[in-house]
């Protein structure tokens, strides 16, 4: 039995039947324009969008590209929030032949910048109210093409030569190293990523799902977004996450992709004003990007009968490894492998080979060499199967932070900002609990009192705390310490002079 | 109409049910606490929050986002203003 068989036994007959994999975006949106027409495929802003808009705006958009000179494999950005115009950008960037980096739209302006050359961008498309982040990238960068989210021009067709092979897309990732950079998805790896959002659960086609993450994320991307379009469903945007839950009132979702961390503060939330907050038509819950906790899975379907699912995957995998149909009898596993993967565990960390994984890292040519061996991706993640075949995540043997809320922080990334001071002899930021068992980000510095010593102030110490919590909020909101503390001594090194890092969780 | 001292009960009853270890220290919670850095809030216990409050307060924060709430008095100036 090959793994897409194992996973019929969860879905109707027909239902699975209509399930059909596709090399390329290209033919997947040949697909659901012919299937689903006059269906509505994005909700923004109360506007609703069919399927058939979509196309026309896409065909519009990829005559403005083209007005643009660019030519086939060219990579293009896209710097917007989550919005109907995003999806469009993508998609019309993506049919064109083109290549899409999907930015994180908190990158600031000279992160962009940045960005837009250890990608080698040859365009960018923006949001209108992203404009005032464009300057330094204008003034430093003025060959890029820039082109506006409301450009139009004359509709041009899909590229039609597209290939499973081709490059189709590139997200932004700290990788398993840690060092930014970016992962280039083919056109196939990123059409296996969608179809597997459809194995394993009952109901597939013609849903209503909710957008919350962001669309730079490979899991809100590819497994919110693509398979919500793949499937006819419906795809709600929220604008603004505090009113997500206005927003489920409204739109009534039948399917939620969530991190742990959400799911678990719907499910408090419910608790607390004992009502189902996520409403009464919600199916499925899709959780990953991080652990999922086995009591989440039991309590949403004794409290709330609601099933969640929990899944593994990464950026350099499409997002979607495997996925757990057989949630309630082993509910510790991130589940069974989608099709068209092969793995092998050394010193118990997973590798992959598979039509799903990344070409390769884009901007960072080490990252590639430390990556790969003899042509299998190494995950970082420590792994088992059992018996069944089934998937259990048992540590990380790399130094990325990953949070319950799906975002993952790189130590190294995050002291380069505090090692900036020149009070700062050394630092380390680490993930550490506290007595309840909240994880948090911690940081801890060693003074270099040479330069503490200059500055004319008698609590130095009390001095030093202001100067790191000045740059702690700086910081994007995830990645600040929740817990700074000076340190009176040197940390303990390797003898290469590394610090020996912590491994508190 | 609260005061700004209801407002504050209320808003520990918030704090406890997002972390009912943590009710003991909630006694010392005044105005210029702050979220992050003394209660050891994270983004998604401040968006618990956030949702909590309209729920609990029956309000329309509008359009804030986590990051406009740094100190419990923050979250009094908006509840507060909502009220009115």
């Amino acid at each position: 039995m090959n793994n897409r068989e194992y996973f019929a036994k969860f879905t109707d007959k027909e239902t699975f039947s209509k399930i059909v994999e596709k090399e390329t975006i290209v033919e997947m949106w040949e697909m659901v324009r012919k299937n689903y027409p006059h269906d509505v495929a994005i909700v923004d802003d109360g506007v609703s969008y069919t399927f058939s808009q979509l196309d026309e705006d896409m065909a519009s958009f990829r005559g403005a590209l083209k007005a643009l000179g660019l030519t086939k494999g060219d990579r293009v950005g896209v710097y917007s929030k989550n919005s109907y115009q995003l999806v469009k950008m993508y998609l019309a960037i993506v049919t064109s032949g083109y290549v899409a980096a999907i930015l994180p739209a908190h990158l600031d302006d000279k992160t962009l910048f940045g960005v837009s050359m250890m990608f080698s961008l040859k365009g960018l498309c923006y949001a209108e109210d992203m404009v005032d982040r464009l300057n330094v990238i204008k003034a430093m960068n003025p060959n890029l093409k820039l082109l506006s989210e409301t450009a139009k021009g004359e509709k041009v067709e899909m590229d039609k030569s597209t290939k499973g092979s081709d490059p189709a897309l590139i997200m932004f990732t700290g990788g398993t190293t840690g060092r930014s950079k970016g992962a280039l998805l083919s056109q196939e790896a990123v059409m296996q990523g969608t179809v597997n959002g459809c194995y394993g659960v009952p109901s597939v086609f013609k849903q209503r799902y909710l957008l919350i993450l962001p669309m730079s994320h490979v899991f809100g991307l590819i497994r919110n977004v693509m398979t919500s379009l793949y499937t006819g469903s419906s795809l709600y945007i929220v604008k603004n996450n505090k009113d997500m839950f206005k927003d489920i009132a409204i739109f009534k979702p039948t399917v939620l992709v969530l991190v742990p961390a959400i799911a678990e503060m719907a499910l408090n939330l419910s608790r607390q004003f004992k009502k189902n907050m996520l409403g009464e038509d919600l199916k499925y819950i899709i959780c990953g990007a991080a652990k999922v906790a086995p009591y989440l899975i039991k309590e949403y379907k004794k409290e709330l009968n609601i099933d969640l699912y929990p899944g593994y995957g990464l950026t350099e995998s499409a997002n979607l490894v495997s996925g757990n149909p057989d949630q309630f009898n082993k509910p510790d596993s991130v589940g069974y492998p989608y099709p068209h993967q092969e793995f092998k565990v050394v010193n118990n960390e997973l590798w992959i080979k598979g039509k799903n994984m990344m070409i390769g890292y884009v901007g960072d040519e080490n990252a590639n060499k430390e990556a790969y061996e003899d042509g299998w991706f190494k995950t970082g993640d420590l792994v088992r199967f059992d018996e069944d075949g089934y998937l259990y995540i048992t540590g990380r043997c790399k130094e990325i932070i990953i949070l319950s809320n799906g975002e993952n922080v790189s130590p190294q990334e995050v002291e380069v900002y505090f090692n900036a001071l020149p009070y700062v002899q050394d630092s380390q930021i680490f993930e550490d609990v506290d007595d309840s068992g909240n994880h948090f980000i911690a940081l801890e510095v060693v003074p270099r009192m040479v330069e503490l010593a200059k500055v004319d102030e008698i609590d130095k110490m009390a001095f030093l705390m202001k100067e790191l919590y000045k740059v702690n909020n700086s910081l994007v909101p995830y990645m600040r310490a929740q817990s700074i503390v000076i340190r009176d001594k040197d940390f303990d090194r390797t003898p290469a002079m590394k610090i020996l890092r912590y491994h508190k969780c | 109409m609260l005061s700004r001292n209801e407002i504050l009960e209320k808003l520990k009853e918030i704090l406890v049910a997002m972390d009912p270890s943590k009710e003991g220290e909630l006694d010392n919670v005044n105005e210029s606490t702050r979220l992050v850095e003394d209660l050891g809030l994270m983004s998604i216990s401040l968006l618990f929050m956030v949702v909590s409050i309209e729920e609990k307060f029956n309000v329309e924060l509008g359009d804030v986002s986590v990051n406009d709430f740094v100190t419990v008095k923050d979250a009094i100036d908006h509840i507060e203003k909502c009220l009115k």
